[in-house]
This record gives C-alpha cells, structure tokens and sequence, in this order.
C-alpha cells in the first residue's frame, strides 16, 4: 500500500524519440515509457474555472457514450450546484420581498461554500500547521484531470512530493532529518493523518454545513437587506418614471383574457339585444378588477351608467313583439293569460305585415285589423282596452337597443382606456409597495424597524427587561414608563437618544422629500387621465380624476391620498417616541409644571386638579387609553378644559388667526405648520438636540404633527374625540376612526405596543441563534478533539513493523 | 491438514449472509468451496438482498468505517470513504430537525409552532431523499426492459487486508458492489459466469446480444457486447445523476407549496384554523397523500412550477431516450469488393 520510490521526477519530460536515417530505421536511442505528467496544485492556484468548463464539455461526451469515470464522477457535484440554484431560483418566485429573494441565492451559494470551506478550516490549515502535511491537497495526473492526492489511501502519487517537501514535512513531523527511510516514515504518518482528517470530515460535515450555513446566513441578513432596500427604492423610482400608456390608434391591451370575454359577450349571436344582464356582465369585466379582489361598487355602478350612456337609442322591434306574442303560452297578465286572450278575440297573427308596424300603435292597430272577433262577447272590452295596457308593460320588449357596430366600437375603446389606467395604476402600486406599502420588505416597513429597534437600543432596555416586555402589554407598559424616565433624567442620553431618533427620521425625509411627492402625484394625475378629451366618457372619467371643482370620491384621490397618508402615519410613528421623550424631559426638568401652572392661572376651572394627577394623565396617555374623561367624571372637572389644557402641553399648536382653517390646511392640503408655537413648549433639551443642521426638518414634522392630531382628534361629539382644540368657537367634525392607538392612524402604535412588538421580535431570533451557536460550538468541540488525536503516534506502531517483516511467508495473492 | 483455510472472513465486519453464500458453520469444507467463497460473485437482484445490501452498507458506514478510519487502520479504503458519505447527509439533516425538541426548552410558548416547522422541513429532507434515488430507477428500469442490462446488479467482492497475522492467513472483509458502477472497470468478468439466461458460458453476452439485435448465435457475442454495454452505462450514468437533481428539486418544491404548509398547520387555510386533526397513521397517510396532490396542481397553476415539473419530467423522457437509442456500433463496411476482370487468382 505504501509505495516507497525514490523517483522524484515531476518534471515534464520529453520522451525518447526514434528517428529516421537515410538508409532505414535508426533507433537513436532506447525506446522508453512516456514519463508520468502529474504536478501538484499549488495552495494559491484556483482550478476551479478549468474544472468547471471540463465537467461541461464532459456532459456532451457522457450523452454520447465517451465519458470515463472520472468525468461522471464529477458530474454529481455539478449537478448538485445547479440544481441547488434552480431551487433557489424556483423559491426565489415564491417569496414576495426583495431581501427574501436575493437570500434564496445567499443561502444555496453559502452552503455550497460551506461544503468546502468546512474541511478547509477546520482540518487543512490547523493539520498543515501542525503537521505540514496539506490533507486537502489537489494534484493533476499525466491525463490532466484534478483530483484529491490523499482520496484513496491505496493510489496515492508519492512520487509527486519533491525532496524538499519530504523534508520540511518531516521536520514538522518531528522525524529527525537523518533517519533511516525517512521518506517512507514521511508517507506513512502522511497517510494516517489524511486518512483521520478525511474521516472526521465525514463525521462533521453534515453538522457543520446544516448549522454554520444559516448562521452565517443570518449574519447576512443585514447587509443583504440594505442591498435589498436601494434595490426596491431604485426600481420603485425607475416604475414611478415609467412612461405610461396612453390610448392611441395602435394601443395593444395587456388584459388580453378579459378583452376575449368582451369580445365574446359582444359578439354573442344569441344575444343582440343589450338587456341590463349584458349590461351588467360588460361592467363586470370592463372593471378590470383582478380575480383576488373585489371590484370597488362605486366603479361598478359608475361603469353601468357609463355603458348605458354610451349604448344605443331604442328601437321598436316589431317582429320582437310578434315573436313574443306568438309564444305567450305561459305568459299572464292581471291573471289573464296572453294566449287565451289572443284567442278569444280570434287573432290571427300571421296576417300582422310587420313591415307596417312602427310603433306599439301601429302593432295595436294591426291586432285590431287581423282580429276576426272584434268585440267579446261576453267581456265587452274593446281591443284597446284589452291590449293596451298589456302593450305598454311589454315596451321593453318591443323597445330594444340593438347592439351595433357603434356600441361596439365605443365599448372597444372604453376598453383600451380601462386598460391602459389599470396598466398604469399597477405601476403606480408596485411603487407604493415597494415605497410605503404596509407589506414586509417595503422602504417604510424596514425603516420603522430599524426605528423600533434603534429606540429600544438607545434606552437601554435589558435583556431580561427585553423578556418581560414580550409576555403581555402591561409589562411593556411598566418598562418603557420606567426606561423612559431614566432616560429623561440623564442629560448625556437624552441628548444622544433624541439625535439618533432624528436622523433616523430625517433619512426618510431626504428619500420621501418634495420632488418624489410632485413626482407621485403628476404621474397618478397621467395614469388616470387616459380617457381621452372627449366627452364620450364623462362618468367613467370622473370616476377616476374626478371633476374640476372636486376630486373626492376617485381613483386620484385614492392614490393620493395612500401615499401621503402612509408618509403621515410613519412620521407619527417616528414623532410619538421623541414628543413621549421631551413630555418626560420637561416633566424631569419642571418645565411641565411651570407650563401647568400658567395654564392653571388663565383657566379658573382647573384649579382644582392636582398636578400630579395630570402629570399621571399624560403619562399614560403614551401607553394606553385614554383615561382623561373617567377622571375629569370622578372629580367633577369639566372634562373639556382639561383636555383643552393638557394638549396644549402635549401637541401644542398655533392658536393665532383662523385656526380651524390653518388646521384643516395642514391636515387635508399639506401645508407646512408654523413652528414657533411649537417650540415654545418643547424643552430646551429637545429643541438643542434637534437644531443641530440635521434636525431642522426633525421639528418641522414634529409641529406638523402636533397640528394634525389637534385638527383629527379635535371637537366633535363623539367622546373618544373630545373637545380638546385650544380655541373655543372651534367647531369641526372629527375624523371618523380617530383612535389614539390605531396604528395607520396619526397618533400611531403606543409605545407599549411598540416594545412589546419589537421584544418579541427580537427574542425569537435569540433563541434560535443561541440554540444553532450552541449546536455549532458542539461541532467545532468534536472537531478540536478530532484535531488533537490526528497525529498522534499509537504505541503499537513499533509491534506492527516487527509483524510486517515476519508475516510476508504465509500471504495469499 | 483441515486448517488449510484460505481466508479468514473478518467477522468484526457486518456482513451479512446473502444468498448464494456458503454457510461455513463449522464444517470442513472442500478446496473448491473455499475458493468459491474467496472469489467474488454475482448476487441476484432482489429487494430481500437490496435491502440487505443497503442495510450493510449503513450500518458499517456509522460504526466499523469510522471507527476504522479514525484509529487510521491502513486497510481503509476508498469504499469505506464512499460509504461515510451517507454520513454527513443523515446527521445534518437530522441537525436541523432536532432543533424544534431543543428550543422547546427555551421557548414553551413558542414549540409547538417551532415543531411544526421542523415537521414540514422533515418533509422536505424526506422528499429531496427519496425522490432522488427513486428517480433513479426510472431511468434503469426502462433499460433494464429494453436492454436487459440490469445495471444495478450487485455482487459480493471479498476484500483482503493486508496480512496482519502470523499464521499466514489472511483477514477479508465483504463489500458490496455493482458490475456497472465503474465504466473503465466493469466487471465483465463475472458476467461469463452469470448463469440466469442459461448454463454455456456467456450466455449472458448471448443473450444481450440477441435481446439488442446484435446478432444471433454469435461465435463471440462479448466482443460486440461489451461496447454496447459501456455506451448504455455511461449515458445511463449521465442521465440519472441530472435526472436525480431535478426530481429532488421538485420534491422539495412540492413541500413548500401553500397546501403543504396548510397540511402542517403553518398556514391559514381558507376554512379557518384547521381543525380536522386527522388521528391515526391510516388517515394521516390519506390526507398527505390528498395534500401531495394539491400541491402538484398549486405548483402547476403557476410558470415556475410548471416549469420545475416539466423539466424533471422530461429529463426522465430525454434520459430514456438517450440511454436507448445509438448504442449499436456502427456498420464497418467489411466487405471486400471483387471485381472478376481485374482479380487474378494464383
């Protein structure tokens, strides 16, 4: 098994050569063996490109019967990497977020490299250094194909190792440079050693790939997720710049299923009559709603009285009418039965010449005229009276819209319009998605996150607190109460936690800044606007922009409207934290009771209340519901100053001028508040940390804010909404889902929600990364124990050799 | 006299008696038994002996190989090595799905749900499994019919140590190998003496050669049987490693549908929180077997997964198809032209 020569030849050598002489076949020189090729592969040299290209040009030969071995053998591992992408590749469609899907790649490519990246760390760098011997070498034999020198311990290419790698492995070794078969001694620790190293390889590379890939794939996450991120933010900027499309002569429909159904409605031999059936099955599909959702009732019935605007005028169809009457079997009227009736004035309606008939008059006339039994008998009732009425409730059959070519052609291009808006509002929601939409994986959803888990981190909360929190709100209250205070009592955190929370919030604002929002709506403004200059398509065209004077009600106020409400409820979400922090600060500093008493001073009616008890109010009215109104009811306080006064101290606003209109211009038309008012409440703490050149937008929202719940939470009669607006002939309605604790809404997540959300989240994944860290140091321990054992020489070596040289008698070939 | 035993079969190996093996048990047994059983032979391609087979391998592969291997016997050899592979792929995947039990002891609110996860990504390893050998077969049992090369045919190979004792024997182990497995080493040798298509010698070749249209009553049907045999081992080889992938891949992409985490309990299916447990194995079965079917038709409904689902179903056709056809060597063209006017016989 253990080869001894003492060729140390890797050279290339050429061979012997016969040459010919003038007279006949001089053999210049003996005829010997071509001399072995093989080389060893260096540490730095990468074959990897090499052996790739091979394996895919052995796939030709193996599909036509040519390959060897070596060439198949290989083709697992080749199969194995691309079906491991094609599985990435596959699930990478199943999952909905950016980050997801790149992390499907991340995860294959990582447990790929884990796979050689394993027997290389963990056995090959710590037994060369130990031992010099490389157990991972690679070498290339005579026929160029790369293979592993210490795989099979009974072909191994001893002759490749030069002296001088002998030697140096023996001085690792600890074999002493002048003994005897030194080589041989060399090769046989080699092997033992290769041949544990691979073993041990064998044990734990199945724990080491299965838990050292997703750890280091959730060390990944992060930087995955910001690639993830600008990629959503750059595509979501390129679908926002999209051009849209507009109806033009040469418009091709994406809808294409839905344009078949159209078409076979309208083309529908059976049915050339537009009833309100077919006028409801044509709005059902023009809708264009797709098969998940529920079409919009409003498109519904704006796209119904669109069709029948559009449809044609009535005709009289005579021979409809006849036709009707000549089958009336079944057919009563006031209990009178048409068919009788028709006998027993002995029509005949074959005589009817319906090229005559024009009008329901016309076709009574002609009942009269073919009527062989003018006056019954026995009822005395003339054909007037008898038919008449009959005629009249039957004038929607005989009144009919014919569908023509025209209607055709209307509804054709009423189509191409829907469809060219429906395109153009995917766009615009695939922005939305990717931007501000409340889906995983979204720019908004990360950031607020990212927030959550900077102000947790900035406050300083414990791990055990951190566990507290997770297992129901009235823990999370009682922390983040407790952690907030502490916070506002240090000068130094305060500060840093207010300037970190800024940043965070004024990054958002350089990507959602003014040109994006101009942006936005100039592009939901073309996508909506296709229908066209005409008039043709007035109702449907209001649906969508809506008239002049008024967009409420359309598709342009609803996109509108998502985004900027999305903006306004992530920087609520981001306000409530820092405003909570300077109600603590001021109350830490005494400038909340300093502002408590002026307030007290101006309004007689709370000199009663205590200033503890509102320093109480407001403390929960960050963290749960609002308990003012069962207060002021106890004490008997008008609960309407109270409210009044303590908003003042929490969202103060401006109370100059026309309030409610300056209100309702910064809640509904976007206008910017006026932060002075504003900044005068704030403590001063607050006010330095935020006016530092960054925070100067920080304020600005802040105040908007502030402005805004005051105008959504303010007067009305609805006791969740109580009076609370600072100016007293104020008089507004409210906003109907004013909750304070709502999420989407202004006021957003308490804060107790906040960090029990977050604890939670952040606790799962403790667990399961202690749980794989502590299964992984398992592996790496039996690894080091494998390591210290390789290599070591067993007493019984010296007993062996004796055996060898005794039992060469008695072998069996 | 009697000690003139040749062979020592190892008994520290697992083998394990399969059929068409002597039984030694303590009888004196003749020279030609002895080399018979020194030899290496056939064995009949049967479940019973598959799975013996199979057994054998696995056992030895987490106990007498390493064991082997880690004291540095120096007659490890590449099989052994081979054997171990299985290691890595058992250990790791029962890694990952003994993590639920674990984190139960920090999480009980969290377990039954972390268990619910580990029993769907059970399912998976379990598909990537099976769906990767079975498919296996069908490509070779298509050959197998067409051809009559059973390319999975084993046979046992007695493998000597080196010596070791003093007394002049040899220790051996058994190891299980197919004829087919080497294409540059096929074990043509054994075929001569293959004796399930009939007695003569070779009747083997004979018979391969007649089944592919080779030739009948040929004087030496190896020699045109053996190309042919390479050629449909070799592109049978190729074909069933890519073959393999795909299937695995679509195996683990069926656990992954909706229906499948539904059947786990992990997804809200449309009725609510599932509420039908089914109790025991039998319905179990049952309402995997409904999911199984589910999930094909979700995957189908969309491009990817019609896409995954036909490209592993095709290339089991395409591998088929390649396998089978062009293995004939191609005509020579032996004939010699004699043109009567210009020959002249002497």
């Amino acid at each position: 098994m253990v080869n001894s020569l003492n060729l140390i030849s890797n050279k290339n050598n050429t061979n012997a050569t016969v040459s010919s002489g003038s007279g006949g076949i001089k053999v210049s020189n003996k005829v010997k063996p071509k001399k072995p090729r093989g080389r060893l592969i260096g540490k730095t040299e990468w074959v990897g490109a090499k052996c790739f290209a091979r394996d895919v040009k052995a796939i030709g030969k193996g599909l036509k019967g040519e390959a060897n071995d070596y060439q198949l053998g290989r083709q697992n591992d080749l199969a194995m990497a691309v079906g491991s992408y094609g599985l990435a590749s596959y699930l990478s469609t199943k999952t909905p977020s950016t980050k997801g899907k790149i992390m499907e790649f991340v995860g294959a490519s990582v447990f790929l490299g884990m796979m050689k990246l394993w027997p290389k760390v963990a056995l090959q760098y710590p037994l060369e250094a130990r031992y010099g011997v490389n157990v991972r070498q690679k070498y290339e034999d005579s026929y160029g194909r790369i293979k592993e020198f210490y795989q099979d311990s009974q072909y191994t290419p001893w002759d490749l190792y030069s002296q001088k790698d002998y030697d140096k492995m023996a001085k690792k070794m600890g074999i002493p440079a002048n003994a005897k078969n030194k080589n041989e001694k060399v090769q046989e620790r080699a092997h033992d050693i290769a041949l544990k190293a691979n073993t041990w390889w064998m044990l734990t590379a199945g724990l080491a790939s299965g838990i050292g890939t997703p750890l280091i794939c959730n060390q990944l996450e992060k930087p995955v997720s910001s690639m993830a991120q600008w990629i959503d933010l750059t595509a979501a900027k390129i679908q926002l710049n999209k051009n849209l499309k507009t109806v033009d002569k040469n418009y091709k429909p994406t809808h294409t299923k839905a344009l078949r159904e159209l078409n076979s409605v309208l083309n529908d031999n059976n049915n050339k009559i537009l009833t309100s059936k077919v006028v409801d099955k044509l709005a059902n599909i023009l809708v264009l709603v797709d098969k998940n959702e529920k079409a919009d009732t409003t498109a519904i019935i704006a796209m119904k009285k669109q069709i029948e605007k559009l449809s044609p005028a009535k005709k009289f169809d005579a021979q409809r009418l006849l036709d009707y009457f000549k089958n009336c079997d079944d057919k009563f009227f006031d209990t009178l039965n048409l068919k009788s009736l028709i006998n027993q004035y002995n029509i005949d309606l074959s005589k009817i010449d319906i090229s005559k008939v024009k009008s329901s008059d016309d076709f009574l006339n002609a009942l009269k005229n073919a009527a062989k039994n003018k006056d019954y008998a026995n009822n005395a009732k003339n054909i007037d009276d008898a038919f008449g009425p009959i005629l009249k409730q039957l004038d929607s059959v005989a009144n009919v819209r014919t569908i023509n070519k025209d209607f055709k052609d209307d509804i054709l291009k009423l189509f191409n319009c829907m469809d060219a808006a429906r395109t153009n509002q995917s766009h615009l929601i695939s922005f939305l998605n990717k931007t501000v939409g409340d889906v995983e994986g979204s720019y908004i959803a990360n950031q607020a996150n990212k927030f959550s888990d900077s102000f947790i981190k900035s406050l300083g909360i414990k791990n055990s607190d951190l566990v507290k929190a997770a297992k129901n709100d009235e823990a999370a209250r009682e922390i983040i109460t407790k952690y907030l205070k502490e916070v506002a009592k240090d000068d130094k955190k305060y500060k840093k936690v207010i300037t970190t929370l800024s940043n965070i919030q004024n990054n958002i604002l350089k990507i959602f800044d003014e040109t994006l929002s101009e942006n936005y709506k100039k592009q939901v403004n073309a996508a909506n606007n296709v229908f066209g200059r005409d008039n043709k398509f007035e109702i449907i065209k209001q649906h969508f922009i809506g008239s002049a004077e008024n967009i409420d009600g359309s598709q342009l106020k609803v996109y509108n409207s998502a985004y900027l409400r999305r903006i306004e409820g992530i920087q609520a979400f981001f306000a409530k934290p820092i405003m909570a922090l300077d109600v603590f600060r001021r109350m830490e500093t005494g400038e909340l009771k300093e502002q408590w008493k002026k307030l007290q001073d101006a309004q007689p009616n709370l000199k009663n209340v205590k200033y503890e008890d509102v320093q109480k109010i407001i403390t929960e009215m960050f963290t749960v519901f609002d308990k003012t109104s069962s207060y002021t009811t106890k004490h008997g306080i008008d609960k309407n100053v109270l409210y009044k006064a303590i908003y003042k101290l929490v969202y103060p606003t401006c109370e100059n001028g026309n309030v409610e209109k300056t209100l309702q211009d910064i809640a509904l038309n976007n206008n910017k508040s006026d932060i002075k008012s504003y900044k005068e409440m704030l403590s001063k703490d607050t006010l330095s940390a935020l006016n530092t050149k960054k925070g100067g937008n920080a304020l600005q929202i802040l105040s908007d804010i502030s402005a805004k719940i005051n105008f959504w939470l303010g007067n009305g009669e609805d006791v969740l909404n109580p009076k609370c607006l600072t100016h007293p002939s104020c008089n507004y309605k409210t906003k109907v889902n004013g909750n304070i604790l709502s999420k989407d809404d202004l006021a957003s997540q308490s804060l107790e929600r906040l960090l029990s959300d977050t604890a939670k989240r952040k606790r799962n994944t403790k667990i399961w990364s202690g749980v794989m860290i502590g299964t992984a140091i398992a592996t790496v321990a039996t690894t080091l124990i494998g390591l210290l054992t390789i290599g070591k020489v067993p007493k019984s070596d010296s007993k062996k050799t004796q055996h060898k040289q005794q039992s060469s008698k008695g072998v069996v070939a | 006299m009697g000690n003139l035993s040749l062979i020592n079969l190892n008994n520290r190996s697992f083998g394990t008696v399969v059929n068409n093996d002597r039984n030694k048990n303590g009888r004196k047994e003749t020279r030609e038994q002895e080399i018979h059983e020194a030899s290496d032979c056939i064995i009949e391609n049967s479940f019973k002996n598959r799975a013996k087979i199979a057994t054998d391998r696995f056992v030895n592969a987490f106990t007498i190989y390493p064991a082997k291997g880690l004291k540095g016997d120096k007659n490890s050899n590449f099989y052994e090595f081979l054997a171990m592979g299985t290691v890595p792929y058992i250990l790791g995947s029962a890694a990952l799905m003994a993590i639920a039990p674990i984190a139960k002891f920090y999480d009980k609110h969290g377990k039954k749900q972390a268990s619910k996860y580990c029993n769907a990504f059970a399912l998976g390893v379990l598909a990537y499994g099976v769906l990767k050998n079975v498919s296996k077969d069908f490509i070779k049992k298509p050959v197998k019919w067409v051809t009559g090369i059973d390319l999975d045919l084993p046979y046992k190979k007695i493998v000597r140590d080196l010596p070791s004792t003093s007394d002049g024997k040899v220790n051996a182990n058994i190891e299980y190998h197919k004829v087919f497995e080497s294409v540059d080493f096929t074990r043509t040798d054994l075929l001569y003496d293959y004796d399930k298509y009939g007695k003569k010698r070779g009747s083997y070749y004979d018979y391969i050669a007649r089944k592919n249209g080779l030739g009948t009553n040929l004087n030496a049907s190896d020699q045109k049987v053996k190309p042919f045999i390479h050629k449909v081992a070799v592109k049978e080889r190729i074909c069933e490693t890519w073959s393999s992938y795909a299937w695995a891949i679509l195996g683990v992409g069926l656990c992954m549908q909706k229906s499948t985490k539904e059947f786990f309990g992990l997804a809200p299916t449309s009725s609510g929180v599932q509420k039908f447990k089914p109790r025991n194995l039998w319905d179990k079965t049952k309402k995997l077997g409904k999911t199984m079917l589910e999930s094909i038709k979700e995957m189908h409904s969309k491009k990817a997964g019609k896409a995954l689902i036909y490209t592993a179903i095709a290339s089991t056709i395409l591998g088929n198809i390649i396998t089978l056809t062009n293995n004939k060597p191609k005509k020579v063209k032996d004939e010699i032209k004699l043109n009567n006017k210009d020959s002249v016989v002497c």
